[in-house]
């Protein structure tokens, strides 16, 4: 039975003909990835056989973590090396076709949308900024007059008043400590922005996700020029001089443009 | 103990994991997996990282893997 097409990118085929496109060893270990041209596109492909790549094989692998992870980090491994040479469009992982023809007709009616996010991702790489905050973290800016007055008040209560109004004071300051933190992390999200192309704010990860004993607190990208790269990390290092004890400011990258390389229209309607 | 080079690595698995999971083109293929939790498949890691391997090879600052190191590693080389 005949193999299957996995597809992890595109890029641009003047790109792609102007040097040479490395091979690899594939996703599937007995495949070679190779490049396939289709007007002003190459994807760069890997024939994957049906026993491992099939709907119900993947059904079966994507079960187990292990396989997730090895597979998972050879698309992105392959993608990060073509990103340091060319133009390319990261594809979500596991991107089947059943032969060169099916994706011939599927790359031709996205040409469009291709076209204009080759253009839109040219010269340009993608960066992650996290803030994590640890337990020495204290925002400086409570009111320290307004606590006391509260503290003050609470103290003429009857005891049993008392017991309620301190816990809804505490309740209230852990509030207020959460939109400082809040606050001053959309402060680095804001400041990163003029040095980049396109911005997006993700989730932040949960600790038990993270394994980490300080909280994540911002989790951005920004897709920045290459050529504008030197002032956007400028404003890293001036950032973190300027963060609060406890609050510590991580960068990784560059990666291919995994966050702003979608479609802007259409990616959801094309059928199967 | 966990080194910071640990830590900072384990942030680069996830990110990978988040990119090529979760994030990248769609383009409507034949086959195409749909992973639901993804926050599941990061906790999963998370029980492989601590029980599997020692990783050093990413700068304790977070800054890029090695990519020559994660290929070795990966078993992804260049023919």
């Amino acid at each position: 039975m005949s193999q299957l097409i996995y597809l992890y990118g595109l890029i641009p085929e003047k790109e792609g003909s102007s040097q040479p496109v490395p091979s690899f060893q594939g996703i599937d270990p007995n495949y070679e990835t190779r490049c396939l041209t289709y007007g002003t596109t190459t994807a760069i492909i890997c024939s994957v056989g049906r026993d491992a790549f099939s709907k119900e094989a993947l059904e079966q692998h994507t079960k187990n973590i292990n396989w997730v992870k090895e597979k998972a980090f050879h698309h992105h491994q392959l993608l990060n090396h073509l990103h340091s040479q060319f133009t390319v469009l990261p594809l979500k992982f596991a991107t089947i076709f059943e032969n060169e023809e099916r994706l011939y007709d599927t790359i031709t009616a996205f040409e469009n949308d291709i076209n204009a996010s080759f253009q839109l991702l040219n010269g340009k790489e993608e960066w992650s900024i996290k803030l994590y905050v640890d337990s020495a973290f204290q925002p400086d800016h409570l009111n320290d007059e307004e606590i006391t007055r509260e503290w003050n008040e609470i103290k003429q209560l009857s005891p049993g008043k008392q017991f309620f109004a301190k816990k809804q004071l505490e309740n209230k300051r852990k509030d207020q400590q959460k939109s400082l933190l809040s606050e001053r992390c959309q402060n680095v999200y804001e400041r990163l922005r003029p040095f980049s192309f396109d911005s997006q704010q993700k989730e932040n990860w949960k600790q038990d996700v993270t394994g980490r004993n300080e909280k994540m607190a911002l989790n951005a990208v920004y897709l920045i020029n290459k050529q504008d790269k030197d002032y956007f990390f400028q404003e890293v290092d001036s950032l973190k001089e300027t963060l609060s004890q406890g609050v510590s400011l991580e960068v990784t990258g560059p990666w291919p443009a995994y966050h702003f390389s979608q479609f802007k229209q259409r990616s959801e309607s094309f059928g199967n | 103990m966990e080194t910071e080079a640990l830590k900072s690595r384990d942030i680069s698995l996830l990110d990978i994991l988040d990119a090529v999971l979760d994030k990248g083109v769609v383009i409507r293929g034949d086959i195409m997996i749909s992973i639901s939790g993804i926050d599941l498949v990061y906790l999963d890691l998370r029980v492989l990282l601590s029980s599997v391997e020692k990783l050093n090879d990413v700068s304790p600052t977070g800054r890029p893997i090695n990519p020559q190191a994660m290929r070795k590693k990966e078993g992804l080389t260049n023919r």
